[in-house]
């Protein structure tokens, strides 16, 4: 019984599960290519600030994944920045999914530069894989993307077997071919163009070393351990990667037999993973249809969180009224968001209405939506995406903050920053959350000891300040409201306090400090205050600061 | 399985990473009051007592030395933070993200945040479902980081949340005035429950 607390069900061996022959064409560094970009420029991709992917002469120039690129641009490298543009990389590599359309209906775009599909129909059409694979490096080669770095120059490690490569046809080419049982070993045979055969991806996966499969962390764990190749992993039993590295481990054991994600069953899709969106009346217009369904996809998303799943590919389909359909599956290394689902159905409804080559456009408006979970994670972060390798221990934290914007809003997540001013209110405010504002290093003015404020009670600070304020009474001994006189005196002893709405009945003052009178903006008529503040310390040990303001007291900040 | 097969595993299954590395420290003066003299990764905790008690100084000084030592914290929930007491311990302000937003919104959010802050801190105002925290404590294991649950302005909890590991109440606040000068010095009255040992509930002082 006790071996059941590691995950549920989990612990029986992993059913085989029929993978299906997939092609995949890969670009290496997309965004270099879509922007004819030559592998002996220095080039760098920026996301957020940091480098996440560069070209070969860029890393003879000592730049590396992961650095800043206000360093970079401090340096005097003569150096080409390209901020991170998933639209533009996506446009660009629409003619590339036009050709593999060509060739099957149903595209799937893992990442700008790297798509494929399905080969069962279209091999049988072609005459085989074998010409198949022929017929797609053909139409490939007629596309006018200028070379970079040639693929073929990397070779599968010593020891893999199952597989034969494509090397004499792609020497000169910009992009890799890989076809073999599943998605993920295709993704790793496209870098080497490469066919592996059927039933080898064990074979051809098992000598590679473990860090095609995850992130660097995990990687370290797994060396500590003495797991430095796939196929060690194999001679693993699951329950025990189960046990030691939990859904890491589970993910693991399934990707280094080539299961990709975790497949969903058919029937459970269709209950829980599933959501169609009716558009009436039809609709023609890409944003008005992305705008349209945005509420629905962030209900059906956060349905999903809230469940702990994280849908990692997706398959959207539309259908006009004259029944013509289109759909694209559509697949992440990392959780998809809400607005990079809706970013997806943007994309792909543009490159239906105003195709790039040969195709016929819709002929009318769309009557509905479908949006399918095919594969869902429940662990963020695991797999390694071949091409865009960074992922930074803060991008989980700005990842966070991604999905917890889309689920409140920008204006609701903010920072505390501080600044100048007498009430404790004054002197931090909070700030909408910007993503410099991690960055930003301490400003001088913080360090400095800040100029003594009149007004300001000094010492420690209160841990609860209320805003707006709320109101209070205090009365003295006798029952008289307690005032402050024009000179800034207590009109008499004050003894009691309340605080009606903290539900604070008459508690007794041990001490009373101050007043401080404060006479702020007295020269601008319509913003001038004059208050009066004082420290309070009741018998049970609550302190707070109380504030006279306009004949009244308000409850302005507790020692909480 | 023959033992030749367990040899091998042996080299495999060795610990990878020991129990001690998978906690957050916190102050000297914090250790006697959670168990195991840190905050577990993948715990819940409970920070509670009535306004002017110290609650709110308790969850900042839990997080103090976590922000210290590079981690970022999120504050979710409506809560009227006092953010010159966090600076005055040492918090660093650009590593806390506040989220406001109401009760119905406030447990997804947090859900949320677990994903990558190390310490999400959920000030509520009054109790929380049964559902709501069983989700959180299993998304907080899950993710390996830790919720507080702070509620201020509550002096006693009929049921702690689903899966609270330990819990504070702060009890009383005792300043030290000396003369006409403002408050500086004071002492919390704590009461400290871990759901490990219910037996052990103990009482101390703590310097804040």
């Amino acid at each position: 019984m006790k071996r059941r607390s590691f995950g549920g069900g989990q612990l029986f061996e992993l059913e085989t599960q029929p993978l299906v022959r997939t092609l995949v064409i890969s670009y290496r560094g997309w965004p270099f290519l879509a922007r004819s970009i030559q592998d002996d420029q220095a080039a760098v991709v920026i996301k957020d600030g940091r480098v996440v992917s560069l070209t070969s002469s860029a890393r003879r120039l000592g730049v590396s994944i992961g650095d800043r690129a206000i360093t970079l641009a401090s340096s005097s490298f003569d150096l080409v920045c390209i901020e991170d543009d998933f639209d533009f990389d996506m446009a660009a590599f629409e003619e590339v999914v036009a050709v593999a359309e060509s060739f099957c209906p149903e595209v799937e775009i893992f990442s700008p530069g790297v798509c494929g599909f399905n080969v069962k129909g279209p091999s049988r059409y072609f005459g085989g894989e074998e010409a198949l694979v022929e017929k797609v490096i053909n139409a490939l080669g007629a596309l006018s993307i200028s070379s970079a770095a040639s693929t073929s120059a990397v070779k599968p490690p010593a020891g893999s077997k199952g597989y034969h490569l494509l090397s004499d046809r792609l020497s000169n080419l910009s992009f890799g071919i890989g076809l073999a049982d599943g998605p993920f070993v295709a993704k790793v045979a496209s870098t080497f163009s490469a066919v592996v055969e059927a039933g080898s991806s064990r074979e051809f996966i098992s000598c590679f070393p473990v860090g095609i499969l995850i992130e660097e962390g995990e990687v370290e764990t797994l060396s500590k351990v003495g797991v430095k190749s796939v196929g060690q992993i194999l001679d693993i039993p699951r329950d025990l990667m189960v046990e030691r590295f939990g859904k890491v481990g589970s993910r693991l054991y399934e990707l280094a037999r080539g299961v990709d994600g975790d497949l969903l069953e058919a029937r459970e899709i269709k209950k829980r993973y599933h959501v169609r969106i009716d558009l009436d009346p039809p609709e023609t217009l890409s944003q008005a249809i992305s705008f349209a369904i945005r509420a629905k996809v962030d209900d059906f998303f956060s349905g999903l969180t809230l469940e702990g799943i994280y849908p990692l590919r997706v398959r959207i389909s539309f259908e006009t009224e004259t029944t013509e359909a289109m759909s694209r599956v559509w697949s992440s290394s990392v959780p998809i968001s809400p607005s990079f689902l809706i970013s997806y159905v943007r994309r792909q409804l543009e490159s239906w209405q105003s195709p790039t080559v040969g195709q016929d456009p819709p002929r009318s408006g769309i009557i509905y939506c479908d949006i399918e979970v095919l594969e869902i994670t429940s662990t963020p972060f695991v797999q390694l995406d071949l091409y865009q390798v960074a992922i930074h221990p803060q991008d989980r934290v700005l990842r966070a903050i991604e999905r917890a914007r889309d689920k409140v809003g920008d204006g609701s997540i903010k920072v505390p920053r501080k600044r100048a001013g007498r009430s404790p209110k004054d002197q931090f405010q909070l700030l909408n959350w910007q993503l410099d504002l991690f960055e930003e290093e301490a400003r001088a003015v913080e360090d400095r000891e800040n100029p003594p404020w009149p007004g300001q009670v000094p010492n420690i600070k209160p841990s609860m300040v209320f805003d707006p304020m709320v109101e209070m009474e205090m009365v003295s001994e006798s029952g008289s409201m307690v005032g402050v006189s024009p000179s800034g005196e207590l009109t008499s002893h004050p003894k009691f306090f309340s605080v009606p709405s903290l539900g604070w009945k008459k508690r007794q003052i041990e001490r009373i400090l101050g007043p401080w009178p404060m006479n702020e903006l007295w020269w601008d008529d319509a913003r001038r205050r004059r208050l009066a503040r004082v420290q309070i310390v009741s018998c049970d040990g609550v302190a707070l600061n109380a504030v006279m303001e306009f004949s009244k007291w308000h409850l302005e900040a507790i020692y909480d | 399985m023959k033992v030749t097969n367990l040899a091998k595993l042996q080299g495999v299954v060795e610990p990878a990473s020991l129990l001690m590395d998978q906690r957050i420290e916190v102050l000297d003066h914090l250790k006697d009051l959670l168990p195991g003299g840190s905050l577990k990764r993948g715990s819940v905790g409970v920070v509670y007592g009535d306004f002017g008690t110290g609650a709110t100084s308790m969850a900042f000084s839990l997080i103090s030395e976590a922000v210290s030592g590079g981690s970022f914290v999120g504050l979710v929930g409506l809560h009227s933070w006092g953010f010159g007491a966090a600076a005055d311990m040492g918090i660093d302000l650009r590593r806390l993200l506040v989220i406001e937003c109401g009760l119905s919104k406030a447990v997804e959010v947090a859900s949320l945040l677990l994903d990558g802050f190390d310490i999400v801190v959920l000030a509520l105002d009054g109790a929380i479902d049964y559902r709501s925290s069983r989700s959180l404590a299993n998304r907080a294991r899950v993710t390996k980081s830790v919720l507080v649950y702070l509620f201020s302005g509550t002096s006693s909890i009929a049921h702690l949340p689903y899966g609270a590991d330990f819990s504070i109440r702060t009890k009383l606040s005792r300043w030290e005035l000396l003369g006409s000068a403002p408050v500086s010095n004071r002492s919390l009255v704590v009461e400290a429950d871990s759901a490990k040992w219910p037996n052990m509930r103990s009482k101390s002082v703590v310097g804040l």
